[in-house]
């Protein structure tokens, strides 16, 4: 018999959505709570149907984005989602820091060539803390985050893009406001 | 003046035509001009099609590899989607309050149409506020429940209440006859036909109504008159409805409630913006435009600044001359008690002047292009400027 808590089911109810080319909006209608889904993240949460499971969720991410996705990166996502209660009661499949989850990437090698779901939570109704939802981008081989201009609101590691230039998340957050 | 340059209103256009599907994707042959993209941002949002022009620029930069400057549309649709989502989070809030009291409320304008036309896709369509229908008998209990959320009363006449940003206003008909009283001779919304031929958003859930597409259709279209059009993004909202439409149904809708010009002008500014077609049998029924209304709807298609002048157009609909003088002399000097709830800070005399200053002002603008007449207004491309030979 098959494990419901291997299969992550999402939310259909009390969410609105919107879909763009790289990410996906989710408006959490209970919690007033909008949340910003890079394409890893997104892509599984699209398919958390309550019957795939999560090898092949990463089987799902490996066709979409050419990505070399493994259960334990759906894991990541899926905890994620969950944290974000974008997931169905039950669906949480693991729990996982950001800075676990990246040193065992580091350990198997992949920790540059993995895309890493995203989930950013942006509270409301204050609009404007809404306008920018940092997402991370391309290390530079500088560590620098790519590509980074004004307007632009990437961020890799502890660096983040302000006003054109790659700053310490601190200070981007006090220069730009996010 | 001009609200927008012809670069940037045909990129405007081309998207618009694009998300409707009248248009193959027409966006990237724009592209090709050169574009000032801070006047883009710019117009897109004063147009309403920030979001949507986001989403076909981020589309295309995906698909054809570009690097386009999308951050300003991507914050504009982000931030249009916090905000709406904000206010339907509110609105279900208040669901439970008005399913004890067994109170129906109707989504008016951009709160139906973003869960239907636009597929819940909050990011795409502006809403300044929420408008809802709710019965004049029903209104009390409404705006308890609003208060009893946190809101406040916005105006004196409680029908506009705020919380934060976010602001709910509340009507008891379609035309805000309570302002001008006069514009109900124009539009004669029949509000039992109303409140029968709507139909619950949910099915199976009555709390949340939304109207019948025709009479969706005419609302809209009486609302983009009363704003002059002032907005591209009403011409998507009126081509999406149009989809729905049994056209036979809407025109028979249309003469019942006194507003075949308003559709007469919906139809043209579809047709010649959005490249949107309608029934050949359509433009027959529909009435001629007189010169003024062709100027009018000549100054829309080139997206002219041009309001008040919708609001005096309303008096083409008024079937007496006594009538549209009492209607024009009514929106001239609107009565105290309303000045008091639109403008509370302006003094009577400053609005009444600043009033005749917009109207004379109007005038010398049509006398002007009429003593040029024949020369067309700049149009912007792909828009046609004439109805289909049929209309004979």
């Amino acid at each position: 018999m098959s494990n419901p808590r291997n299969k992550p089911k999402r939310r259909k109810q009390g969410v609105a959505v919107q879909t763009l080319a790289d990410e996906v909006l989710v408006y959490d209608l209970e919690r007033h709570r909008a949340h910003c889904l890079n394409q890893v993240a997104a892509i599984v949460w699209r398919h958390s149907d309550g019957k795939t499971t999560v090898s092949q969720l990463a089987r799902v991410l490996r066709e979409e984005l050419e990505v070399p996705a493994d259960t334990e990166l759906v894991r990541y996502a899926v905890d994620r989602l969950a944290k974000a209660h974008l997931l169905q009661d039950g669906s949480r499949v693991g729990r996982y820091s950001r800075r676990e989850f990246i040193a065992r990437l580091k350990k198997l090698g992949l920790a540059a060539s993995v895309a890493l779901p995203v989930v950013t939570s942006i509270v409301s109704p204050t609009p404007a803390h809404a306008l920018s939802c940092v997402q991370e981008s391309q290390c530079g081989a500088a560590g620098n985050c790519v590509p980074c201009y004004v307007g632009a609101t990437n961020q890799c590691g502890t660096l983040r893009c302000c006003n054109g230039d790659c700053l310490p998340i601190s200070a981007a957050q006090n220069a730009c406001g996010c | 003046m001009r609200l927008l340059a012809a670069r940037e209103l045909d990129l405007l256009l081309a998207s618009a035509r694009t998300f409707l599907g009248t248009r193959e994707n027409e966006i990237s042959s724009f592209l090709r001009n050169e574009i000032d993209w801070s006047r883009l941002d710019e117009a897109a949002s004063r147009e309403g099609m920030s979001g949507i022009l986001a989403l076909q620029l981020e589309g295309l930069a995906r698909s054809r590899r570009l690097l386009l400057p999308l951050e300003p549309f991507s914050r504009a649709l982000r931030a249009t989607f916090v905000s709406n989502g904000s206010l339907f989070a509110e609105l279900l809030g208040l669901r439970g309050a008005f399913q004890k009291d067994g109170i129906r409320v109707v989504l008016l304008k951009g709160s139906a149409l973003t869960t239907t036309a636009y597929g819940g896709q909050l990011g795409l369509r502006p809403l300044s506020d929420l408008d809802l229908l709710v019965k004049e008998s029903e209104l009390p209990v409404v705006r308890r429940a609003l208060l009893e959320r946190g809101f406040h009363q916005a105006t004196s006449s409680g029908t506009l209440l705020s919380k934060g940003g976010l602001l709910f206003d509340l009507h008891t008909d379609l035309v805000n006859a309570s302002r001008i009283r006069r514009r109900a001779l124009a539009f004669r919304f029949d509000p039992a036909a109303i409140w029968t031929k709507a139909v619950a958003l949910d099915p199976g859930e009555p709390t949340f109504l939304i109207l019948s597409p025709a009479h969706q259709f005419l609302h809209l279209a009486v609302h983009a008159l009363k704003h002059s059009f002032s907005r591209l993004i009403w011409f998507l909202d009126l081509a999406l409805v149009a989809r729905q439409l049994d056209w036979e149904e809407l025109l028979l809708q249309a003469e019942n409630t006194g507003t075949m010009r308003p559709v007469a002008y919906a139809v043209d500014g579809m047709t010649r913006l959005l490249g949107v077609r309608v029934p050949p049998g359509v433009w027959v029924s529909l009435p001629r435009l007189n010169s003024i209304e062709k100027r009018f709807m000549d100054l829309v298609g080139a997206r002219r600044s041009i309001e008040p002048a919708g609001e005096l157009l309303v008096a083409f609909s008024i079937p007496s001359l006594m009538g549209r003088l009492g209607y024009l002399f009514e929106f001239t000097f609107p009565r105290r008690k309303v000045l008091m709830e639109v403008f509370p800070k302006s003094s009577a005399v400053w609005f009444y002047l600043h009033r005749v200053g917009q109207i004379l002002g109007l005038a010398v603008t049509y006398l002007k292009n009429a003593a040029r007449w024949g020369s067309p207004v700049d149009m912007p491309k792909a828009a046609s400027t004439s109805r289909p030979a049929v209309e004979t």
